[in-house]
């Protein structure tokens, strides 16, 4: 076969380049003829406590997720009192509707149901939030955009749902 | 398709390796006339790993400088064991990828190996080259492909070895390496 | 001497705590039921088998690639053929190649009741297309690595990852919990990617980009992405890169962050608004409330002669706009 350009070029490619002028004077100007001042094993002392600790710190930080939210979202959406929309009820059943979707959905890994139910209580616990605001101040087109995100971002994680389900129950059946 | 072959660089035969290390040992002992002898036999095969890694002639010239200068400071970890070409070639490469790094860390939140892709990439059906040389063409790879061509197709790296060296998973690094080999062969061949 | 093997052990001591760390820390993230294939294992001795079949098909034909465990690699070339290699664990039934010059199904054939958690039911499958060809990939586990390739890209999986390196003008990847790589497409290209879990890194991509996750992050950079659409719910989002002229950039999300950084001039007009989130805005102007009834904040400004809109909202993340 015929060699490419690349791979004669690469062949072609020479070991050594030299700089366009003398580096040396530059080099010679920095060094010092000193020694470490602290013995190598305390660097690398401190070195292995920086790397444990900082693999602790990532685990801890992995595990805290952002869903530690919902909560205050929900917290606030219960402080405004029940208005004149969709009631807290309301909410209520449709977050148990999806979240039933979401169990029938057997076929999916446990971890990944997991990572499903607990961001559609995230969108519903928003909602609540959200609609409470609203009820306050409906017209505020800010606030309805917010949930209209709300209600798109839910039925996207339906809907992702569903095609994993069918993805693995279509592998099944090979 | 055709795949590129790694070149590998050889140690240097035992004699001048010998040489190095008798030079090594007098510039660890502050003899810098020795340390010179030892520049002026590897300037050039460190400059030119700095010059294709960086992409840049002000910079490889500051990454060789520093390289020798690093290796100055820890000639008392130069036990002799590989060429002490090999070893303040390892301290250049590590030198010109970490000046990367502190780029990338002063913005903010990129990962390193994200911003560099930034760099605006000639299309492929972008003027054809008018016999455009391999090394200008390297040059002019974004700064994250051209790292990792230079680590795996110049100088040999493996991707495992190259994801320890730059903190790109391994998948980023092939991909990284398909977009370079693409992209050269489009202008070299044009 | 004595000295360094001790410094070697502190560190070898360190990286192990990592590596224990990293390795717990993945067997607890969100997995597809399906298991990676593990090499350990590989009880293949002798028992799977080499693979190698060839067959002719048009520039710009069609290859449909099925495998549920293992890897598959797609490599473009200047032939019209398709060349499949690698190797197939013992379970295996047979690879399946069929179709004709104008479409190939390649597809890995298990029993029916082979439990895919055992890997003599893998196959790792290189197979070379013409660059021009249409690829669509469908895998459980299997990661899918791509390059090279002119034609338009399909890869849907569910804890395999995706890597794609190409110049293709229409990229869809979708995946449960696999991680999705893009770097390159070609001008004006249209490129989806969409993942419940998975880590979703888009770079060097032109045209127009619709990114969604769930949980996972995604982070674009890209100078000339003129349509952009950018979904989660709780994982983090980032655009880096630039905004084009009548461009198009929406990025929302609900309790995940989301940051921008678009230069220091961006031509842009900005619509930022959150419901309980911190809005950081390094290009002067500050959010203000968006209603006495919520703790929302809003921001909207135009920088230069506002030539393209970018959007971002979200629930309770933070929104940061940098230059």
């Amino acid at each position: 076969m015929n060699q490419d350009k690349l791979e004669s070029g690469l062949k072609r490619l020479p070991r050594e380049v030299q700089p366009g002028r003398d580096l040396w004077p530059g080099i010679e100007s920095r060094l010092k003829a000193r020694r470490a001042t602290q013995p190598l094993w305390a660097y690398s002392l401190a070195a292995s406590v920086l790397v444990a600790v900082a693999a602790g710190g990532v685990w801890v930080g992995l595990g805290m997720q952002k869903t530690t939210t919902p909560q205050e979202i929900v917290a606030g959406g219960a402080n405004n009192s029940a208005g004149s929309g969709p009631t807290d009820d309301y909410f209520a059943q449709r977050a148990a509707y999806a979240e039933r979707s979401v169990q029938t959905a057997t076929n999916l890994a446990p971890a990944t149901r997991d990572v499903i139910l607990k961001n559609l209580r995230i969108i519903e616990g928003s909602m609540q939030s959200m609609q409470a605001a609203l009820d306050k101040d409906p017209n505020n087109p800010r606030l309805r955009a917010l949930l209209f995100d709300l209600y798109q971002n839910e039925a996207r994680l339906l809907a992702a749902t569903q095609q994993a389900q069918a993805k693995t129950t279509a592998r099944n059946s090979l | 398709m055709q795949t590129a072959t790694a070149m590998r660089m050889p140690d240097l035969k035992p004699q001048v390796a010998d040489n190095d290390y008798s030079l090594a040992t007098r510039a660890r002992d502050g003899d810098s006339k020795a340390f010179e002898q030892l520049y002026r036999r590897y300037a050039g095969r460190v400059h030119a790993v700095c010059l294709r890694l960086a992409g840049n002639k002000t910079l490889a010239e500051e990454c060789t400088q520093d390289a020798f200068v690093k290796a100055w400071e820890s000639l008392k970890n130069f036990r002799g064991d590989a060429s002490f070409g090999t070893w303040v070639h390892r301290i250049a490469v590590n030198a010109v990828l970490e000046r990367h790094r502190t780029q990338l860390r002063q913005a903010a939140w990129i990962t390193a190996g994200d911003e560099e892709l930034m760099e605006s990439v000639p299309a492929v059906d972008a003027d054809p080259g008018h016999g455009l040389d391999l090394e200008e063409c390297i040059a002019e790879l974004p700064p994250a492909a051209r790292m990792v061509f230079v680590l795996f197709d110049v100088e040999g790296h493996s991707h495992e070895e190259i994801a320890g060296m730059t903190g790109l998973a391994v998948g980023t690094s092939k991909a990284h390496l398909h977009r370079a080999r693409q992209i050269l062969r489009a202008r070299l061949d044009a | 001497m004595k000295r360094l093997s001790i410094i070697i052990a502190y560190l070898l001591l360190s990286l192990t705590a990592v590596a224990g760390t990293f390795t717990l820390m993945a067997l607890t993230s969100s997995t597809a039921y399906a298991h990676d294939h593990d090499s350990d294992d590989e009880d293949d001795n002798g028992d799977s088998r080499n693979v190698n079949e060839l067959q002719p098909l048009k520039a710009d034909g069609e290859v449909r690639i099925d495998n549920l465990a293992g890897s598959v690699k797609v490599l473009a070339w200047d032939k019209n053929q398709v060349q499949v290699t690698g190797r197939i664990g013992h379970l295996v039934q047979k690879l399946d190649v069929e179709g004709d010059a104008n479409s190939l199904d390649i597809k890995v054939v298990l029993p029916h009741d082979v439990h895919d958690s055992d890997c003599g039911s893998c196959a790792d499958l290189q197979i070379q297309v013409p660059k021009g060809a249409r690829l669509e990939v469908s895998t459980v586990s299997a990661d899918v690595e791509a390059s090279g390739l002119t034609g338009q890209v399909q890869v849907g999986t569910v804890s395999g990852g995706a890597t794609l390196s190409s110049q293709s003008g229409h990229i869809d990847l979708r995946t449960v919990s696999g991680d999705i790589t893009v770097v390159g497409s070609a001008k004006g290209a249209q490129v989806m990617a969409n993942s419940v879990s998975g880590t979703v890194r888009l770079s060097d991509v032109d045209g127009s980009v619709d990114a969604e996750n769930v949980s996972g992050e995604i982070k674009l950079v890209s100078r000339r992405v003129s349509n952009l659409k950018m979904s989660s719910t709780s994982g983090d989002l980032g655009f880096q890169g630039e905004l084009v002229k009548g461009g198009n950039y929406d990025i929302n999300n609900v309790s995940g962050d989301v940051r921008v950084s678009v230069g220091s001039s961006p031509d842009a007009r900005f619509d930022i608004s959150s419901f309980s989130g911190d809005i950081d805005n390094s290009f002067g102007p500050k959010a203000t409330r968006v209603s006495k009834y919520s703790p929302g904040m809003e921001l909207h400004f135009t920088s230069g002669s506002g030539g393209a809109t970018l959007s971002a909202r979200t629930l309770s993340g933070d929104i940061r706009l940098q230059n």
